[in-house]
């Protein structure tokens, strides 16, 4: 007859697969694009794992939210100087093997680098990464609805930027 | 091109599809965590990247596998430290409870959408409002006098309405004062009220019946309308 241990710990790994299998391609995502190496993204990826796969055996409560702070500490522990976007995305293109970017999308990238950070963070997190506003809110430290008050505030600086002729900025 | 289009257009790394198999290193840091045979994937899993290849695997095949790994951490649990080796410099937050609306402004797609969405629906005459800066958004909030109401708890005869002050934004509402107005409202900080969203969250009252703004191709249901004293437009 099975054990409450074995069930319990057969119940927790289906939980961390479950969540292993729906998360780990959106947090590895999430990773390379900020640091611009696919091996290095799965890297840091396996560790933001292993700490939820302890947290989980210690008995504590893990949500997709918290897989990409943990992701956000990691990338700030190792990645001190983020580069330019116009240069991580070349980095990314050249990687994968992609053709350069068009001119419009520099002009896009270019705006996006111009941007406050908070803007810049914000529209990455819900534009590049699809994360929901609980997500975005708790990696910027904020709750949901700050989540839309700050996408709608980025938004908005987004559209100054990209209009901006290059001689004003 | 809208914003959210022209950001995504140069997304370095594009999202994974939902069927995307994990890769060979992916599915070998699984197996070293949780057991060397591979678990499944639940049936209540939405995406699992093994749905189509690994479903039929039970998870029983590795459960000497976890018990073994999970039965070190009971006993951590109940006679050591529970938070593990502390050697990971990474932390996070408390229980991160995800969410399933994208960051951006939900659309309805239908009546029982939208109205599902506000958490009170009333008929209200808008009034003046005062601007205010929320997180440095031109935010306008208004009293509205309620009329009739069609669902949710009215918490007296008028609510506090803030919304985002017209022309301040891609996407603002438009209310002129003194009008009437049918009002989608979701709670909002400080008991405040905020419509559930700038298109589609007001509807103006014109010769009794509900006008919807341009963008909204979504109308409101006969109850609704009943119960606010309207008729179809």
């Amino acid at each position: 007859m099975e054990t409450l241990k074995a069930r319990s710990g057969r119940e927790l790994a289906g939980r961390f697969t479950d969540l292993y299998a729906r998360e780990q391609p959106r947090v590895c995502a999430y990773v390379h694009r900020r640091c611009g190496d696919r091996g290095a993204a799965e890297e840091l990826t396996a560790e933001v794992f292993r700490t939820a796969w302890e947290r989980m055996t210690g008995g504590q409560e893990v949500g997709s939210g918290w897989l990409f702070v943990t992701a956000r500490n990691l990338l700030s522990n190792h990645y001190r100087s983020v580069a330019r976007l116009t240069e991580l995305h070349r980095t990314v293109a050249d990687e994968l093997g992609r053709a350069p970017v068009s001119e419009r999308d520099d002009a896009v990238l270019d705006a996006l680098d111009r941007l406050a950070p908070a803007h810049r963070e914000v529209l990455l997190l819900s534009y590049w990464d699809g994360l929901s506003a609980t997500e975005a809110g708790e990696v910027l430290g904020c709750g949901a609805s700050a989540v839309w008050v700050r996408l709608h505030r980025a938004r908005k600086a987004f559209r100054a930027a990209y209009d901006l002729p290059e001689e004003s900025v | 091109m809208r914003v959210k289009g022209l950001i995504r257009s140069v997304n370095p790394v594009p999202p994974p599809a939902a069927d995307q198999d994990l890769s060979a290193r992916a599915e070998g840091e699984l197996a070293a965590l949780v057991g060397p045979e591979g678990p499944v994937v639940s049936a209540g899993s939405a995406s699992g990247p093994w749905r189509s290849s690994r479903r039929g695997v039970l998870l029983g095949a590795v459960a000497c596998g976890v018990v073994l790994a999970v039965g070190g951490a009971f006993l951590g649990l109940h006679g050591g430290s529970p938070s593990g080796s502390g050697s990971h410099r990474a932390s996070g937050p408390g229980i991160g409870p995800g969410g399933s609306a994208m960051a951006d402004e939900p659309s309805y797609g239908s009546t029982a959408e939208l109205e599902g969405a506000a958490s009170l629906i009333v008929r209200a005459r808008v009034g003046e409002g005062h601007q205010e800066s929320v997180e440095g958004v031109d935010t306008t909030v208004a009293t509205a006098k309620v009329v009739a109401g069609a669902k949710g708890a009215i918490p007296g005869d008028s609510v506090e309405v803030a919304y985002t002050t017209p022309g301040t934004g891609p996407e603002t509402t438009s209310f002129t004062s003194g009008k009437e107005y049918v009002l989608l409202l979701d709670k909002g900080p400080g008991g405040r009220f905020v419509l559930v969203n700038t298109t589609q969250g007001w509807y103006e009252v014109r010769g009794n019946a509900p006008v919807a703004g341009k963008d909204n191709h979504v109308g409101l249901s006969a109850g609704v309308r009943k119960a606010l004293g309207l008729h179809p437009r």
